[in-house]
């Protein structure tokens, strides 16, 4: 059997992944209690007591939600094809599966990440092309809002050709992007990190602080830039920033239902996966949408 | 497992004249309308039955209806435009650009775009516009609009700070038919008050309720208030296109929608961030509305109207739906 075209699912690389308790309703709340203030006044000697600061807790809620897909194959099909349907097809329901969390996930940050065009290129449109000063201002963003980074560095190896890598947040897009983002100033393509090793295949490379990984379900917004081209959401992402959560004594399903369910004559087998599936985004500060058009 | 025309749903309304929309995940393969109300009249043209199979042109479908003032039938293709739609909101992208024409888009705080195609518009509609000549910062953004004049013009429906500097001399706009399938979204800001409270006007419908926690993005010192950007603040009121909040924006720079010369930019926006369940509660409203959820969903628009499937104002309609094994070999 020959390969199909299965993209890079990338979207949940930075995820927090999270189970919902059984029988504990629809939705799941996560909860965060703010950073209190500083107290850098001494206390006197009045012996009068300040007062208190109040707790700021804000809540984060998603809900639970279930998704399927299924394929009806004729008895004779799998009796009579020389190749083996019902396992061709298995596997693609598979990647069905997991391209649907993918597409999920990524449609999830598309909404209601915050976002920042790129302005630093000079294509005319709004946004721009990523240019060096847009990938600066997306990793400050992120540090000035203390995210954590996501990758670790990669220190500098004696090896022709190579650069130490800093510590990354890591930006996720479409493969359009390919070549506008390796002509940013500063890229240092994957091939080029001194060590090779837990390099995903999707990975392209690094500018200043950011970690590109690319797909061919990126995501996308048709026709959304001023000059009426498709934009390309790009998301930046520090630790923790979003989860995805499944269902305790759910999680993915596989279902294969033999013809003798079919009916009286037996004449069709079903197989399908079905999947309990919720994700937010659970520090608004910590992942932004860097929305560009592209050059080339 | 046999499928073959079997009935998946069936259901009813009272029909208010307008489309109404029958949400199926299962998936349809054909469907049929009865007008009850029109099958017992006697009303010269009123439709009483209509019929939708998959494979039949989107907005279209068969018609069964009273061709004099009395019980007669004749049948008849749906107009176009005027019958089923099949729906799938998962699918965003916009439909095709339409040039303006004529004055294209007035420089006021809720610009009127000229155009001689209006097809698809109506009040509540969102469109895009791209390439504004002149008016180049009200390229890009999604307004809802209203005060649709049929293939003469709409207006930008809620109010801009301020106009945005000059009339555009050409350009396009593009239908938005959905919204991202994720609930709560980000939604750009077209106006916040100088004022206590502050009150942030969005450029369509934004759908946060009393007691959400948001945030806004304002990066962009051409947009004015920039002393407001990163502020998280508690909805405290709202209507469909205004968000009260707990911010005191009385000493801040005025907020001033962008001018032409300063494109690029970042729109100002508000973002989703979660719940205070304090003040949910002390408002008696949801306090799970924040919760993040796929609005997604499948199903048919049925037009109303005298020969619609969704009839006029209250007449009673029955559907039956169902799925069928289609496009064997014939």
């Amino acid at each position: 059997m020959l390969a199909a075209e299965t993209p890079e699912l990338i979207h949940g690389f930075a995820a927090m992944y999270r189970n919902m308790p059984k029988n504990g309703g629809r939705f799941l709340r996560s909860s965060r209690y703010e950073l209190l203030p500083t107290s850098p006044v001494p206390l006197g000697n009045t012996g009068v007591t300040p007062p208190a600061v109040t707790p700021d807790r804000v809540d984060i809620d998603v809900q639970m939600q279930f998704y399927g897909q299924y394929v009806i194959l004729n008895e004779q099909c799998t009796l009579q094809n020389q190749d083996p349907a019902l396992t061709a097809v298995t596997e693609r329901l598979g990647v069905s599966m997991r391209m649907t969390e993918d597409e999920l996930t990524r449609d999830m940050l598309a909404a209601s990440a915050g976002f920042i065009n790129c302005v630093g290129g000079g294509n005319g449109d709004n946004p721009t092309e990523i240019t060096a000063s847009d990938c600066a201002v997306a990793y400050q963003a992120l540090r000035s809002n203390n995210a954590k980074t996501v990758a670790t560095n990669i220190e500098g190896a004696d090896k022709f050709g190579t650069s130490p890598i800093r510590n990354s947040y890591l930006a996720m897009c479409d493969s359009d992007l390919s070549t506008d983002i390796q002509n940013v100033n500063g890229f240092v393509h994957a091939a080029q990190y001194p060590q090779q090793a837990n390099i995903r295949p999707s990975e392209w490379g690094n500018v200043q602080n950011l970690r590109f990984f690319t797909s061919s379900v990126g995501s996308i917004t048709t026709a959304a830039s001023a000059a009426g081209a498709d934009v390309y959401n790009i998301f930046v992402t520090g630790m923790e920033a979003y989860m995805l959560v499944d269902q305790e004594s759910y999680g993915n399903h596989f279902v294969y239902l033999p013809p003798e369910f079919s009916g009286p004559l037996a004449l069709n087998a079903s197989v399908g996966w079905k999947m309990s599936f919720a994700s937010t985004i659970t520090n608004d500060l910590w992942v932004l949408n860097l929305r560009t058009t592209r050059r080339f | 497992m046999s499928m073959d025309n079997t009935i998946i749903q069936q259901g009813s309304f009272t029909a208010d004249g307008n489309d109404h929309y029958i949400v199926l995940r299962s998936d349809i393969d054909w469907i049929k309308v009865y007008n009850l109300t029109q099958a017992d009249a006697a009303n010269n043209g009123y439709g009483f039955e209509y019929y939708w199979q998959r494979g039949m042109t989107d907005g279209r479908g068969m018609l069964w209806y009273h061709p004099a003032g009395d019980q007669t039938v004749a049948v008849d293709q749906i107009a176009a435009g005027g019958g089923f739609f099949y729906v799938d909101s998962s699918d965003t992208d916009p439909d095709a650009a339409i040039i303006l024409n004529g004055a294209f888009a007035t420089n006021a705080t809720q610009p009127v775009v000229s155009t001689g195609n209006t097809a698809g518009l109506a009040t509540g509609s969102i469109v895009r516009l791209s390439g504004t000549t002149a008016a180049e910062s009200l390229s890009g953004w999604d307004f809802e609009i209203d005060t649709v004049i049929a293939n003469t013009s709409f207006r930008m429906r809620y109010a801009m700070a301020n106009a945005p500097g000059a009339a555009a001399t050409a350009g396009y706009y593009r239908r938005v038919p959905f919204d991202p399938i994720f609930y709560p979204r980000w939604r750009n800001i077209v106006n916040i008050t100088q004022a206590n409270p502050a009150v942030i006007t969005t450029s369509v419908q934004h759908g946060y309720t009393v007691g959400q926690k948001i945030r806004i993005s304002l990066p962009d010192a051409n947009f004015g208030m920039t002393e407001i950007n990163g502020l998280r603040a508690t909805v405290t009121a709202v209507t469909a296109s205004t968000i009260t909040t707990d911010i005191d924006a009385s000493a801040f720079t005025a907020f001033a929608f962008a001018l032409p010369a300063t494109v690029p930019f970042t729109m100002p926006s508000v973002v989703p961030v979660g719940m205070d369940t304090g003040v949910a509660l002390s408002g008696a409203v949801d306090l799970l509305a924040d919760a993040k959820y796929n609005t997604a969903y499948i199903g048919m628009q049925l037009k109303g109207g005298t020969v619609g499937p969704a009839g006029n104002n209250n007449d009673e309609v029955y559907w039956v739906a169902g799925k069928s094994f289609s496009n064997l070999a014939e």
